[in-house]
């Protein structure tokens, strides 16, 4: 297996043993400090990941194509600002992910919310987090057009449930500052995986469906809209940059088809 | 210096932009590398530095090498200590934020040490005139501006060649001879050899020591001394072309030898220049009037009074940034004036519906390429069609009318400027506005195509529209324009006929009125008429 | 004697200082101490704001922080786990069935359920202050000048980036313009969407124009295969992930000893670091204008410390200082100690330079367009 996926699979990893933790904990002895933790090693463990990466000769191409692809994004993002809202972003970071593949959809989701973080008020403690679940959401992307049609239809499905996932994974890491541990929705230290995993479920209907739903709701609709003649666009683009040339095709080890 | 050796270039096998081109640019030397819109200069210029094949694609044979360096051995960023190239779009180059740090991207790349990279950037930042901006963002610099950073940015790696790619199309005329009066400094103080491509070569002439054609007809390169040229009509400038028609011993390169060498023509033409009748237009097609506006605390327009008769052609000149495209805006009816009056075909144009307003004004933009939506050329024109009502195939027969040659199944990418530009004015021809705008329209294109396109407008002027040309090529306004409007800082300095506001003093006139200054003449055709019809009356 | 300061404070240092503030607030329940780091890194933020700074970041923090507190006592109040105090006000109850986790809502509200809830939201939002200071302070931009050489692609595309946004606003509202002179609607849905792709097809066309820039500048020439991050550091760097993982959940297994969980915990972060830090020996790139972490920033750093280490000391001294618990009835206790450790907080005003007068407005998109156009 090539290096950076290793890396970037092992970082997924570690992020969702933090988000997980409080699903698992037994809440004895210093529990309390573990997600504070888990939430510095979050950013050391992408910092890490882009090292690998940037040393992996990243060609120049690539390189400026995801800058810019994450800027879009990132403005995308400004009118909606904040850890909560309805973000028109996502159903970019699936089609990115479609035509490039799952690594390149990984490090976009990943670079474009560390850019809209430029714009949209600064770093606070929720980015590695966001960043890792658009990552996801980008490299599934990748994944998902290995397997299935690009058509309309699945392209919508596949958005709204990456969207919803996003929104549950931000939720997850939201559940122990919002509910605390005093209120009968929070995580039971030491409940089991099965209690907590119930109460989760509640939480998050209860407080970002408000959110989730309409996001969903918008990103697949601009995805079935504007989908298809987008992925075409991008395609093209892909093919004329693989025909340019035997080293910029082949050193690059995000870019597959 | 740099050795092409049986150099041949294509993208596509069957037609190759050069054929087994050998040449040598010696150090030190202004090579200028001409040819009509297309032809693959940029294509040829990125073959220095090994841009083309490894990384634009492309099948090139034979070799090039730079110093010694082979394009096949070492790729690209191999060069950036060798070759320093500045692309067309200084914008799109653009990778910091700021000027400090732009120039200083190349040398962080190679490795330099930070002592090396301060001293380097202070003698670039006072080689290109650029310290008063060292600090600012890049975004709000202007375009000339920008361009002397994208050549600083590569000059810190003190590179021993430079090559550069239009780097004079989108400025005005001001702007341009900035940049060209640094690229001269570097050529002659520097002793930098220089490679670039140009169209107005009336601005490179004086500084070229090789001039290389390209024509595309047998891909080949025709090289030849600037004194020498006897050019193709689609790249000579207006002095070439009066220096060839009056059988001329000597081609002059500057306006100083011109009026050397026109002494004779200039004694006979005293005093002859044909009376001008201004002729009132029958109704206005456009009118503004104490018109104000401003963007936040900028004010784009001190109150402008301007109208555009029907059948006459106004030419709106200034720098960039003087307003001509705000009051362009007002006339679409794309922005509203913060105060006075706008009025097309006697409507205010941001009070109509879309289908009225294109059928009162049709604005052909900066970049016409925004206006082309389909992916082939049929495509557009049939679209056209149906969104004007108008009966099928009117815009594809437009379009042959003003220009041929444009094969349909093309994608208007893939087009050149000028088609570009055509097609984008046969779109907008289609609903037959009474007042057509056109917003610097000669960006980019060739004599031939100015040409063309002036026939173009002269055409459409006979037929009854108003047209109102916001440009700063003086060519262009002397060959077709009746009035002409010189707008600055949002104010209207200058308005009258064409000929007198022109010829006002010798830095704002054209190129055949800088040699026959004071007297007023302004293009090339009309002083060889006058010419002949001196010598045959008896 | 004037002190001017002119050395800009490294960003890390910044950074530091609002942690140890960040985490004070975290490990307490005091409502004072909670008040008081609150306004020192408040305080500090506002004055010392950098060039660079992202504009509003602190009121934007403040607001989140708002809404935390906002969002537990909401909670508290509806779903809280009903103990003894002094009822304040009933809310009626309801048991939800087991299909939905046997949450039971409602009941009885007391006043240090509240003013529990209240604290615990505190902490958080003191905790956010402190972010929004240390993005005032030190914003993204200047982490981005003191990534280590190794990181150089990220800086690239976060500058790329950057620098892109602006020029995509500009191209969106050219399309919009060609759109109405096409006479073709612009608002709703099919406006939108119709404009998104031709400026998706620019950004495509810059991307090929900007990576030949790029590489014509010497990206990547010093080349791959010395650059490349050797498998011993990444092996390192990996196993320093684990080790401080493994660390972490072992801090819920009071049966283990605790120095075990801590070392697993000190020695994966070291690894972590020495990886980042020493996989730039190799990368032949430099750097423009290096920080340097000069005195002034460690001045910063130690009266970060000082904050932590003056509440830890003080904690020592009078128990219950830093873990004060509503149900309990009792005024929060404070000393002397706390105070001074909030003054160490705000001497870092001492130590760095005023927000400089050159700094660069931002001018306005249409600016842009009537200076550059």
């Amino acid at each position: 297996m090539k290096r950076p996926v290793m890396v970037g699979l092992l970082v997924s990893l570690l992020g969702i043993s933090a988000l997980l933790y409080p699903l698992v904990s037994s809440g004895q002895g210093q529990a309390d400090l573990a997600p504070w933790l888990m939430a510095l090693l979050v950013p050391l463990s992408l910092l890490l990941l882009a090292t690998e990466l940037s040393q992996h000769a990243i060609d120049g191409r690539s390189l400026a194509l995801l800058g810019l692809l994450a800027a879009c994004g990132a403005a995308l993002r400004i009118p909606s600002p904040g850890v909560a809202g309805i973000e028109p972003v996502f159903f970019l970071l699936v089609v990115a992910g479609a035509v490039f593949g799952s690594g390149f959809g990984f490090a976009l989701g990943a670079l474009t919310l560390l850019v809209s973080a430029f714009f949209t008020g600064g770093i606070g403690p929720w980015l590695p987090f966001q960043m890792l679940a658009a990552a996801w959401l980008g490299a599934g992307a990748g994944m998902f057009a290995k397997f299935a049609k690009t058509s309309r239809i699945m392209l919508a499905i596949y958005t709204a449930i990456a969207c919803m996932f996003y929104g549950a994974v931000m939720n997850l890491w939201f559940w122990p500052y919002g509910a605390g541990s005093s209120t009968t929705l929070s995580y039971l230290p030491g409940g089991g995986v099965s209690t907590n995993l119930h109460r989760f479920v509640i939480f998050d209907l209860t407080t970002s469906m408000g959110f989730d739903l309409p996001r969903a709701f918008l990103n697949a609709l601009l995805i079935s809209t504007v989908g298809i003649p987008l992925i075409a666009t991008l395609r093209r683009f892909h093919r004329r940059a693989e025909f340019a040339g035997p080293r910029a095709a082949a050193a690059s080890a995000l870019v597959s088809e | 210096m740099i050795i092409f050796d049986r150099v041949s270039i294509a993208y596509d096998p069957s037609s190759p932009i050069v054929r087994d081109l050998s040449l040598e640019i010696c150090e030190g030397e202004c090579f200028v590398l001409a040819g009509p819109t297309g032809s693959g200069k940029s294509t040829l210029l990125r073959a220095i530095n090994g841009l083309v094949p490894r990384f634009s694609g492309g099948i090139l044979e034979g070799s090039v090498s730079v110093h010694g360096r082979s394009t096949a051995q070492y790729g690209p960023e191999s060069f950036a200590d060798l070759v320093g190239y500045v692309g067309q779009d200084p914008t799109a180059s653009f990778v910091t934020e700021r000027v400090e740090d732009e120039l200083a991207y190349v040398m962080e790349n190679l490795g330099f040490a930070p002592s090396t990279m301060r001293r380097r950037v202070e003698e670039v930042l006072d080689l290109l005139d650029l310290h008063r901006l060292r600090h600012r963002p890049l975004t709000t610099l202007s375009l000339g501006e920008r361009q002397r950073v994208a050549i600083g940015a590569v000059l810190t790696a003190a590179p021993p060649v430079l090559v550069l790619d239009e780097p004079t199309s989108a400025l005005d005329p001001m702007a341009a001879e900035e940049v060209l009066a640094a690229i001269s400094r570097l050529v002659h103080d520097l002793g930098i050899t220089v490679v670039l491509a140009e169209h107005r070569l009336d601005r490179v002439l004086p500084i070229a020591d090789r001039i290389g054609v390209i024509h595309p007809e047998d891909a080949s390169l025709r090289v030849a001394l600037p004194s020498e040229i006897t050019l193709d009509p689609r790249v000579s400038p207006p002095l070439t072309e009066l220096a060839r028609k009056l059988k001329w011993s000597r081609i002059p390169l500057t306006v100083r030898e011109g009026r050397r060498a026109s002494g004779l023509e200039r004694a006979e033409l005293v005093g002859k220049l044909p009376p001008e009748e201004a002729t009132k237009p029958s109704k206005f097609v456009a009118r503004v009037e104490n018109v104000r506006l401003h963007y936040g605390s900028l004010q784009a327009l001190r109150g402008v009074n301007l109208s555009v008769g029907a059948g006459e052609i106004v030419a709106l000149m200034g720098r960039n940034g003087a307003g001509k495209s705000s009051l362009l805006a007002l006339l679409a009816g794309l922005k509203s004036p913060s105060s006075g009056a706008v009025s097309v075909a006697g409507l205010e144009p941001t009070a109509m519906k879309a289908r009225e307003r294109i059928g009162a004004v049709g604005l052909v933009p900066q970049n016409p390429t925004t206006l082309l939506y389909a992916s082939t050329v049929e495509e557009e024109c049939s679209s056209a069609d149906l969104e004007h009502g108008l009966a099928a195939g009117s815009t594809s027969q437009l379009l042959g009318e003003l220009l041929e040659g444009i094969e349909l199944e093309a994608h208007p990418r893939d087009l050149s400027e000028g088609q570009r530009l055509v097609l984008a004015l046969a779109v907008v021809l289609g609903p037959q506005p009474d007042l057509i705008a056109l917003d610097e329209p000669t960006r980019g294109l060739d004599y031939e195509a100015k040409r063309h396109l002036a026939k173009v407008l002269a055409r459409l002027r006979d037929q009854g529209c108003g047209i109102l040309v916001a440009t700063h090529d003086v060519e262009l306004v002397a060959q077709i324009a009746d009035r002409t409007v010189v707008l600055a800082e949002g104010e209207v300095v200058a308005e009258g006929q064409t000929r007198a506001v022109l010829a006002q003093s010798p830095s704002s006139t054209t190129q055949v009125g800088k040699v026959f200054y004071p007297d007023a003449w302004l293009t090339v055709d009309e002083v060889v008429a006058a010419l002949e019809h001196l010598r045959t009356e008896p | 004697m004037r002190l001017r300061i002119h050395e800009q404070i490294h960003p890390l240092a910044w950074w530091l200082w609002a942690a140890c503030i960040a985490s004070m607030a975290l490990i307490t329940s005091n409502p004072l101490v909670l008040i008081g780091l609150g306004l020192v890194a408040a305080t500090v933020g506002l004055l010392r704001q950098s060039e660079g700074g992202v504009s509003a970041a602190l009121g934007s923090f403040l607001m989140i922080g708002i809404w935390v507190v906002g969002i537990r006592v909401a909670f508290q109040v509806i779903f809280g786990v009903r103990l003894p105090g002094h009822v304040l006000f009933s809310l009626p109850e309801l048991q939800l069935p087991s299909w939905a986790a046997g949450v039971s809502l409602g009941g009885p509200v007391t006043a240090e359920a509240l003013i529990a809830a209240a604290i615990a939201g505190c902490k958080l939002g003191v905790a956010l202050i402190a972010f929004g200071a240390a993005n005032a302070l030190a914003s993204p931009r200047d982490l981005m000048r003191i990534l280590p050489q190794s990181l150089a692609s990220l800086s690239v595309a976060v500058s790329v980036a950057l620098a892109f946004v602006p020029e995509l606003l500009l191209a969106i509202r050219e399309q919009r313009e060609a759109r109405l002179l096409r006479g073709r609607p612009v608002r709703g849905l099919s406006g939108w969407r119709a404009m998104l792709v031709p400026v998706i097809e620019g950004s495509l066309r810059s991307a090929s124009a900007l990576s030949a820039s790029m590489v014509s500048r010497g990206f990547g020439a010093a080349g791959a295969a010395s650059n490349r991050l050797s498998l011993p550091f990444l092996t390192l760097g990996l196993s320093g992930l684990g080790l401080a993982t493994a660390g972490a959940y072992l801090l819920a297994y009071p049966s283990l000893p605790l120095a075990l969980a801590i070392s697993l915990i000190v020695t994966g972060f070291a690894a972590i670091a020495a990886v980042l830090v020493g996989g730039s020996r190799k990368v032949l790139r430099t750097r423009y204008r290096p920080l340097h972490f000069g005195r002034n920033s460690w001045a910063v750093l130690i009266s970060g410390l000082g904050v932590s280490a003056g509440l830890l000391i003080a904690q020592s001294i009078t128990p219950d200082l830093l873990a004060w618990n509503p149900y309990t009835w009792t005024m929060p206790a404070v000393s002397w100690l706390c105070f001074a450790s909030m003054l160490m907080g705000l001497s870092a005003l001492l130590w760095s330079p005023l927000p400089s007068a050159m700094g660069e407005r931002r001018l306005p998109i249409e600016e842009y367009v009537g200076s550059a156009r």
